[in-house]
Order: structure tokens, then C-alpha cells, then sequence
């Protein structure tokens, strides 16, 4: 079959490579070159245990403080607070005990096949140097601190994640640059990451090209269905292009396009920063969480990554770099000896849903088109898996992946 | 009456080398460079020749061949077909997913890319579930077929079902319905290959062999006599035999080496240092007898198969020296050794500081030109530092793998062999710790003699998952594995000597370790002995639970009386200004440094014991 896809992002590079390996003739349909959006700067953990929801039990009560503080770890600006109003209360609605429960144990489903899904794609890029299982420390001021958290860390437990306590002395060993501030930590042995986020999707889309892949580079406006399938994409000035098929795989800018297909999907973005620290001098070897800072620590080859922090203020508002020179601070507090002569700053749009639960499977309205997008925290953890699936619908096969929890007609009650 | 004789010959990467005994005959013994254009059948023909043994004098030939091992690093075998259960094509592209560098951005693939190309690779339906009981039918051959039709004739392809070892149904009717289909392939099957728990390690090694079939085919037909082959459990197997499971003739050299180290150490701990011109291998012998190991490293290729115990380090004779932003780098063997050039190499350094004389028999030494390519490497001629930096690397890799098996180098005996081995191993064993050194008569024919007392050897292997407390149920399957053992080696003309082995663990262990065991034995016995075996290796036995894996049986017969040990023949000696005795045999000089004493022992060996 000859598929459009839309995105050449982490999602959609990993879906395309899937999608060759049955045959298909596979384009790229993307205004930007590969992993030059949110693929291009994220954390680059490949976590089997990031399943839980961003919207956890008793969320609600720091809602105040999201508003008042800009540089928070969670900040929605004032203008945009009416326009995302709605999209907090749904997501509120989903963090709930029962409803953490549901969407862990569907994200789990997901994200525990990572590294079986990466693998054999990556083995073909010649890219899985890219790509180590080093595990992640997820550290703590104290063992008292870590107990404020236990909860949604049985519940990772309870759906397989490994996750071992470590002492303070075993921390030490583990990770000396963490001496000092930490007295406690959880690690997740099964864990891993990416070197460079933009060079393995790079990579990977490389390879769809030797592989055959076109590529288009332009905006998608819309579609053209007849008979109950779309037959050709609109492109930005008047352009067409033919199709037998679509993956939608556009991420934070996937919105407009999947309602022309189905029922209203309530995408949201979420923005992120990061600080890369080129001169770092630490010899970190796993990739650290720490918990009550908020920040995702990962030692990549252009130096050591700081990422995390959450802010609403749509997909066209300048980034707000204080918010990136915050993470720096935070991560001076946890390495003091850490050198920040040479850093650089970015912003990312996460393309999230309430539920924390990606869109995957099929368009509601047609019978070509396929949903791969809304991925929020866990895009590059979750895009081969996602790409996997998508290969096993197009091809009429059974998912491997319970894809329920992830319909698109999930909000059209 | 013309003469009989038993000939060994072991095709090393820059020397054959040959060892020819008889009854009242006197040892033939010859080591000649290789040259590496020539096929097998020609060298050993030339080699004959040049011993003066006419082909019809050759009673029984026995081989030692590099060809397995180069042709997995170097990639010349394959590439493979591979028919998988369905959704596990991927199972060699997926390996372990342990770097040993996580940093490392172009870690060697899992499986090597020439080995197994993706679009050789298909899938069959069909299910055996984790007791061997049949889950789903098999389904697809058809289209498994259809995929092989475009092999090219005499390819090879391999069948790695789930829990075939358990169950070996499926495989075989795959197997069945493509020799039907397709005569001319050469199939290698998992549970026959290496029938063992774990898909990736399973099926590498099914790939690996059938890899080999058709190019050991090729290469090893036509000798006459047919040979025996030695493989890496150090064992000799007629051709036929040794072809249709060529796996095991991966490291067929390096157990030759370990098995004539296990005879010279006499019952002692020993550690033994074959040093050739492009490799060092290490082996291990406790009391007497060799270790041996569930797989063998080839480069960055690890396969599971039985093998004698044998490390492999980059450095030999001919390892290349080079100072890199100021210091001194060891590179990959380059050859010829000796004759200078723009590489310098070890021999050229052991060349210049006097260790080595003018001439060698059938190696070119030019003592000139060895040192114009030391200075043009290194800026100076002075050789010492290069040398006792390659002493240095030796020694801590030999220390590194001794202490890993429970091995205490300090009391070891060091066994030295090789073309280099004598002239580096007392210093080396200095570094160690190691008091004493035991240079074999002929040393540099250690391996070639190893091929001559080697017995003839089979093996058989099932695999199983039973608390110690049940072994008496595995009496049957173990008197079933010797007779069958018994009747293949009486098919060989030899008698054969069953021994039996357990694999076991602690519960919750994933590696196993061999226990020695009769059938009939009280599992009481059995958890005594393997906790003492796990203490001595692994420093510790923390008792509970203890399980059994596989049950492994072993068949061994002497083939044919062994070969007197030779003499050592009359040694040239040379002293060094600093004390340094220098003793030059015709396929190896002895170094002896001063602090050293040199004793000769009954058996023609040379014991060295340093000074207390």
C-alpha cells in the first residue's frame, strides 16, 4: 500500500519503519525536517516504567498554586488559563485512583515491549549505539520524602516494574555525583535511554529513506474521502497528494487534522524545557529522576541534559526561558560541582491528552487513516511500540497491545 | 613393511605445525609458516612432504583447523536462512541488550549483520509452550517454503522453534517438509545444535553452524585419510561427524593448546599461555584436568557451546607497536613478523633486545631491519618498554581470568607454549605472582602435540528443569545418553568411557555450574559436592534451593597408543649482559631472567622455580 505519513517526528519515523517492514510504499508529509520539534529536545528516557498519568490523586489541591506561580514545575499563564479551563477539569476528572489504575495499567501495556520494538529497527539503522539500558535512579532527599510517592511506586510494582530501594551508601556507590543531597533511591534496572533524542530519530528516518521512504516537505491542510476513504491529502497551496493510505502522526499539531476524521479529540500542549550542559563534568551513568525537584537528569554525548517542567500556554506563544534557566538552578542544587560554563535552552510542544493516554488506531470516519499522536511525556518511550501496532492494523492483524484505553472515540460520549 | 604413522597437525593463522609418531619409529616433528593463499588440502600436503611421510605412511590423520574461527570473525561463511516461531524473527537482532559500554555508540551487533540478513529470515506458526506440550498445530509451511525457494543450492538454513529443546516436534517436521522441498539445503536445527533454555543464545548458535556447513564441507573433503577432527570440547571426531555439527570445530586449536597444557601440568593447578604470532590463549587446568565452558568467544561473537575453557587475548608475536599522542599502542597482528617493514611488531622488538637469535628455521630474522622499523615507529630502538608492556597487558588479563574461576594464580603453575610463549612467560608469571614455569619440551609444538593425545570424544546434552531432590528420575535418561554414546564411538572402532555431569544452580541463579555425578548417586552427595564446586569457583556457597538444568554426558576413548613425549632436542645457549640465560630450541627460544633457576624435569619438560 502506498501510506502517507504525517509527522517525521520520533512517533511517525518509527511507525514508517514498522510500516516498511510489511512492504509498504511509505511518504513523509512534514513541513520540518526530522526530529527538528518536540523530538528533537526531549529527555531521551526510554522508560518501561513510566506509566503512570501526569494527573495523579490529589492533584487538585495544587491547582492555585499552578496559576500563581509562573516558574513552578507545573505553570499555566493567566491569558491562556481561559482557553484551557476545560481541558483541566477533564484532566483532573482522570486522577482519580481508579482512573491512575486504568490508564497505568494501559500505558504499561505500551511501554513495557520498548526495547523489543526499538531494537530490530535500530540494529537496521546501524543506530543502536543510540540506545542504552543503563537503568534509571529515581532519588530522594530522604526515605521519608520517597514515602509521600509510595503509592504510584507499588502501583508500577504491581504492573512488573522492577524497582529496587537503595540506601544511601548503595546510592553513593551507584552514582557518587549524587552524594550528599540524596539519602534515598528507587531504581528501575530495566530502564534506558537515548544518547541524542534527534539523532536516533534522524537515524531511523534515515534508514526509511535507503529503505525507499519519500518525502514530502509541506503542511497538510486536509483530506480528500471518497467512499469512505481518503484518497488524497491537501496541501498549504493548492497541492495535492495521492494516497491509498494515512498515518497521522503530527503531534502537538495533529488536532485539526484528526477532527476532520472523527469526533472532537481534546489535544492540549503541554510545553517543556530543557538545559543541556555541554561542559558537564559529571560521570553520571544511569539517568536520574529526581522526584521532589521535578527534573529528569540524563547524561547524553553533547553533554548532561536537564529536562522537565510543564507550562500551558499553546502552541504559538514565545518560550518563556526563565523557566529553563529554573531547571539550570535546580540542577546546580543537586550538583553543586556541576560546570555550567557551556549550556544551551529549548522549548518543546508535548501533544497531550487529558488521560495521559496516547491516540492509537484507526480514524473513526474512514477506513485508511490511522491515529498515532497525543503521546504527552512519553513519546520517544513510546513510539516504536505505537508504530508496531499501527503496523499490525494496517495489516488487518491482531494488536499485540490491548489498544482500548487508547481509542480515538474515546471522548465521544 | 612401510612405515604407520599417527599424524597431528594443527593449521595455526602463521604456522602449521606437525607431530608424527609411530611404534619404533622416532617423533617427527616440524613447524613451517603457513602460507595463507594455499588451501587445506594443498598445505597438508606440503607439510607431508616437507616431514618426509608419504601419504600412504599415514595411518590415522588428525586435525586442528583455524578455518571455523576465522571464517566467524572474519565473516566468510553465510549468510543464513532462518525460520523462527512466529513474532520472533527478531530474536537475533535483539540479543541480551547488554552494552558493555553504555557510552559506546557503535556497540558490535548481537548477531553479526552478514550472519543473519533480515530478508532471510521467516516465521511459521505454531506453538510448544514451556512444558513441551503442543499449543498450536504448526501453520505455514507453505509459505516457509515459498521464502526458501530463492536460496541458491547448497545454502544453509536454520530452524530455531520455542522450546524445541522441550519439544522437538515442530523443527523436526520443518525440517522434514524442507529436505523435501529442498534437498540441496544444508539445515542445522536448534534442539539438535545447542538444546538449551534461552532463544537468542539458541539460536546464534544454530545460525553459527549452519553458517559453517557448506564452507566446512567444502574445505575439509578430500584430505586423505579422511582426518579426525579436533573440536572444542578437545575432543577428535571423524569428518563425517565433525561436518554435521561444525559448530564445534570453532576454537578446535585453542583446545588442542588447553589439552596438552592439562597433560604437561601432571595433576596441578596450572595456568596455561599459548602465545602464537596473532593471538595469546589462555586455558585452565584444575588438578589436572582442563575447565571447561558453556561458550566460546570469537571477537565480540560469544556462541554457546561445550568447550574447554579457552580465553583469547589480541597479542601475539606479530602484534603490531605504534606510539599514539605519546604512547605506546598495541594494534592487530600484522605479518611477517621480523622482516621489518613500516610496521614494527613484538617479534621485531624481541629482535633488537637480543632475546631472539639471527636465524629461526623457516622464519626469515633480519636483526637490521627490525630495528629500523622500531624507530620508525617509536622514535628509538630501545625495545624494553614495549615488552614489558605487553608482559604487563598479558599478565593482568591472566590474572583477570584466573581469579574469575576460583583459580589462585599465585600458586598455579604457569604452562607456556607457542612461538613467543618461552620467551615472555617467566616474566610474566613474576608479575603474577606465579613461582614456578613449566616450559614443554618443543614448546612451540604445544598444540600440534595436544591434536596427538587427544582422545575421540562425543557428547549429548538434554536439557531439564528438577529440584535435586528428584535426580533419581533422570537415571534412565542418563543410561540412555551413555549407551547411545557407547554405540557411536564403537561406530568409530573405539570404547568409549561414559561420564556423566549435571548442570545445576541455586535457585533463582541463571548460570550453571557442571557437577560430576554417577547415576544412582544420593542428591544429598551431590548438593555436598556442588556446593564445594560453587564455593572453590564462585568464592561463596550460600546454600537453599539447589536445581539441575541439563544432564550432560560425556564419552571419551584414547585413539591409538599416545606419542612419546619428544625430546627436547639440543638448545643453543646465549647470556645476556644483565644475566638474562637465552636457550634457542628449533621452534622457540627459552628466556630464563636472572632470579630464575632452570631445572629439567624426567619427561623432558624444563621447570623454572624463582628464587624465594
Amino acid at each position: 500500500m502506498r501510506i502517507a505519513v504525517i509527522g517525521n517526528g520520533i512517533v511517525g519515523t518509527a511507525t514508517a519503519a514498522w510500516l516498511q517492514r510489511d512492504g509498504h510504499q511509505v511518504t513523509f508529509v512534514d513541513p520540518l525536517g526530522p526530529a527538528e520539534a518536540t523530538s528533537f529536545g526531549n529527555a531521551g528516557s526510554l522508560s518501561p516504567s513510566a506509566c503512570l498519568p501526569v494527573g495523579m490523586p490529589g492533584m487538585w489541591k495544587k491547582v492555585p498554586g499552578w496559576l500563581l506561580d509562573p516558574l513552578g514545575p507545573l505553570a499555566v499563564r493567566w491569558w491562556y488559563a481561559p482557553v484551557v479551563a476545560p481541558w483541566l477539569t477533564r484532566f483532573l476528572r482522570h486522577s482519580s485512583r481508579e482512573e491512575v489504575v486504568r490508564i497505568a495499567t494501559a500505558l504499561r501495556g505500551l511501554l513495557a515491549p520498548i526495547f523489543d520494538c526499538y531494537e530490530p529497527l535500530l540494529q537496521r539503522a546501524n543506530g543502536s549505539g543510540l540506545m542504552r539500558r543503563s537503568g534509571c535512579l529515581y532519588v530522594y532527599s530522604g526515605p521519608e520524602a520517597a514515602r509521600q510517592w509510595a503509592w504510584g511506586m507499588n502501583l508500577r510494582r504491581s504492573l512488573g516494574v522492577e524497582m529496587r530501594d537503595v540506601a544511601e551508601d548503595e546510592l553513593v556507590a551507584l552514582e557518587p555525583d549524587l552524594k550528599g543531597r540524596f539519602r534515598f533511591g528507587i531504581l528501575a534496572p530495566e530502564n534506558g535511554s537515548t544518547l541524542d533524542p534527534a539523532a536516533m530519530t534522524r537515524a531511523l528516518f534515515e534508514q526509511c529513506e535507503r529503505d525507499g521512504a519519500q518525502v514530502h516537505r509541506a503542511r497538510v491542510t486536509g483530506f480528500r474521502v471518497k467512499g469512505g476513504s481518503v484518497h488524497a491529502l491537501e496541501l498549504e497551496g493548492d497541492a495535492t497528494l495521492e494516497t491509498e493510505g494515512v498515518v497521522l502522526a503530527g503531534g502537538a499539531w495533529s488536532a485539526r487534522l484528526a477532527n476532520q476524521l472523527g469526533p472532537r479529540i481534546p489535544l492540549e500542549t503541554q510545553r517543556g524545557y530543557h538545559v543541556t550542559v555541554g561542559s558537564n563534568n559529571l560521570a553520571l551513568r544511569h539517568t536520574v529522576m529526581a522526584v521532589e525537584h521535578n527534573l529528569m537528569v540524563n547524561p547524553m554525548r553533547m553533554g548532561l541534559r536537564l529536562a522537565g517542567s510543564v507550562e500551558f500556554a499553546g502552541l504559538n506563544a514565545a518560550p518563556d526561558f526563565r523557566r529553563a534557566a529554573m531547571l539550570l538552578a535546580r540542577g546546580k542544587e543537586m550538583f553543586p560541582h556541576l560546570d555550567t560554563s557551556v549550556t544551551s535552552e529549548w522549548m518543546g510542544h508535548r501533544p497531550c491528552l487529558p488521560d495521559s493516554l496516547p491516540v492509537i488506531g484507526r480514524a473513526p470516519r474512514v477506513d485508511n487513516a490511522w491515529f498515532a499522536f497525543g503521546h504527552g511525556h512519553i513519546g520517544m518511550c513510546g513510539a516504536a511500540s505505537t508504530g508496531r501496532e499501527i503496523a499490525h492494523l494496517v495489516a488487518g492483524r491482531d494488536p499485540e497491545i490491548d489498544l482500548s484505553a487508547f481509542a480515538p472515540t474515546r471522548w465521544a460520549a | 613393511m612401510p612405515r604407520r604413522l599417527d599424524v597431528a597437525i594443527d593449521v595455526g593463522g602463521d604456522f602449521v605445525d606437525l607431530v608424527a609418531h609411530g611404534a619404533d619409529q622416532p617423533t617427527i616433528l616440524l613447524k613451517r609458516p603457513r602460507d595463507p593463499e594455499a588451501a587445506l588440502g594443498a598445505t597438508v600436503a606440503a607439510l607431508l612432504a616437507q616431514a618426509g611421510i608419504a601419504p600412504a605412511e599415514v595411518a590415522r590423520l588428525r586435525l586442528a583447523t583455524t578455518l571455523a574461527t576465522n571464517a566467524l570473525v572474519n565473516g566468510t561463511a553465510g549468510p543464513v536462512a532462518l525460520v523462527a516461531t512466529r513474532g520472533f524473527a527478531d530474536v537475533p537482532d535483539l540479543g541480551r541488550q547488554s552494552k558493555r559500554d553504555p557510552m559506546d555508540e557503535a556497540p558490535p551487533p548481537p548477531t553479526p549483520h552478514w550472519l543473519s540478513p533480515p530478508d532471510l529470515r521467516c516465521e511459521i506458526g505454531g506453538r510448544i509452550d514451556a512444558r513441551g506440550e503442543e499449543v498450536e498445530p504448526l501453520e505455514g509451511l507453505d509459505a516457509v517454503l515459498a521464502h526458501l525457494a530463492r536460496l541458491p543450492p547448497g545454502a544453509s538454513a536454520a530452524i530455531c522453534l520455542l522450546f524445541a529443546p522441550l519439544n522437538p516436534a515442530h523443527e523436526l517436521a520443518v525440517a522434514q517438509a524442507i529436505a523435501a522441498a529442498r534437498p540441496d539445503l544444508r539445515l542445522s536445527l536448534s534442539h539438535q545444535v545447542d538444546p538449551g533454555p534461552r532463544e537468542f543464545e539458541r539460536t546464534l548458535a544454530t545460525l553459527a553452524d549452519a553458517a559453517l556447513k557448506p564452507l566446512a564441507a567444502a574445505r575439509l573433503s578430500g584430505l586423505t585419510p579422511a582426518p579426525w577432527v579436533l573440536r572444542a570440547e578437545g575432543g577428535l571426531a571423524p569428518l563425517a561427524e565433525a561436518l554435521d555439527h561444525p559448530l564445534g570445530l570453532a576454537l578446535s586449536g585453542p583446545a588442542a593448546g588447553a589439552r596438552a597444557v592439562a597433560f604437561w601440568a601432571q595433576g596441578e593447578n596450572a595456568i596455561g599461555l599459548d602465545m602464537g604470532g596473532t593471538t595469546t590463549e589462555v586455558s585452565l587446568v584444575r588438578a589436572g584436568q582442563p575447565l571447561t565452558a558453556r561458550e566460546i568467544g570469537l571477537g565480540a561473537l560469544r556462541l554457546r557451546c561445550p568447550a574447554l575453557d579457552v580465553e583469547s587475548l589480541a597479542m601475539g608475536g606479530g602484534t603490531t607497536l605504534a606510539l599514539q599522542e605519546g604512547r605506546l599502542r598495541f594494534g592487530p597482528a600484522a605479518r611477517p613478523a621480523g622482516r621489518g617493514g613500516a610496521q614494527a611488531t613484538l617479534t621485531d622488538a624481541a629482535l633488537c633486545a637480543g632475546w631472539l637469535p639471527g636465524a629461526a628455521p623457516g622464519l626469515a630474522l633480519d636483526r637490521a631491519a627490525a630495528a629500523a622499523a622500531l624507530v620508525a615507529a617509536l622514535g628509538t630502538a630501545e625495545a624494553a618498554p614495549a615488552l614489558e608492556l605487553a608482559e604487563a597487558v598479558i599478565a593482568n588479563a591472566l590474572r583477570r581470568i584466573a581469579l574469575r574461576r576460583g583459580l589462585d594464580p599465585t600458586r598455579a603453575l604457569l604452562v607456556a607454549g607457542g612461538g613467543a610463549g618461552p620467551l615472555h612467560a617467566a616474566a610474566i608469571a613474576q608479575r603474577i605472582g606465579a613461582r614456578r614455569v613449566l616450559l614443554p619440551p618443543t614448546p612451540g609444538l604445544l598444540s600440534a602435540f595436544g591434536v596427538a593425545l587427544a582422545p575421540a570424544a562425543a557428547s549429548l546434552e538434554a536439557s531439564c528443569d528438577l529440584a535435586l531432590e528428584y535426580v533419581a528420575q533422570l537415571a534412565p535418561q542418563a543410561a540412555a545418553q551413555a549407551a547411545a554414546l557407547t554405540a557411536r564411538l564403537a561406530a568409530w572402532g573405539c570404547t568409549a568411557r561414559p561420564a556423566h555431569s549435571l548442570a545445576m544452580a541455586y535457585g533463582g541463579q541463571a548460570e550453571t555450574l557442571a557437577v560430576p555425578f554417577q547415576p544412582g548417586e544420593a542428591p544429598q552427595d551431590l548438593a555436598t559436592r556442588f556446593d564445594a564446586l560453587h564455593a572453590a569457583t564462585r568464592g561463596h556457597d550460600p546454600g537453599g534451593a539447589r536445581r539441575m538444568l541439563a544432564l550432560r554426558c560425556v564419552a571419551e576413548a584414547p585413539l591409538g597408543p599416545p606419542p612419546p613425549p619428544p625430546s627436547p632436542g639440543t638448545l643453543a645457549h646465549r647470556t645476556l649482559p644483565d644475566g638474562t640465560q637465552l636457550r634457542d630450541g628449533a621452534d622457540a627460544t627459552l628466556r630464563i631472567p636472572p632470579g630464575w633457576q632452570a631445572m629439567p624435569r624426567a619427561d623432558g619438560a624444563l621447570l623454572l622455580e624463582r628464587a624465594a
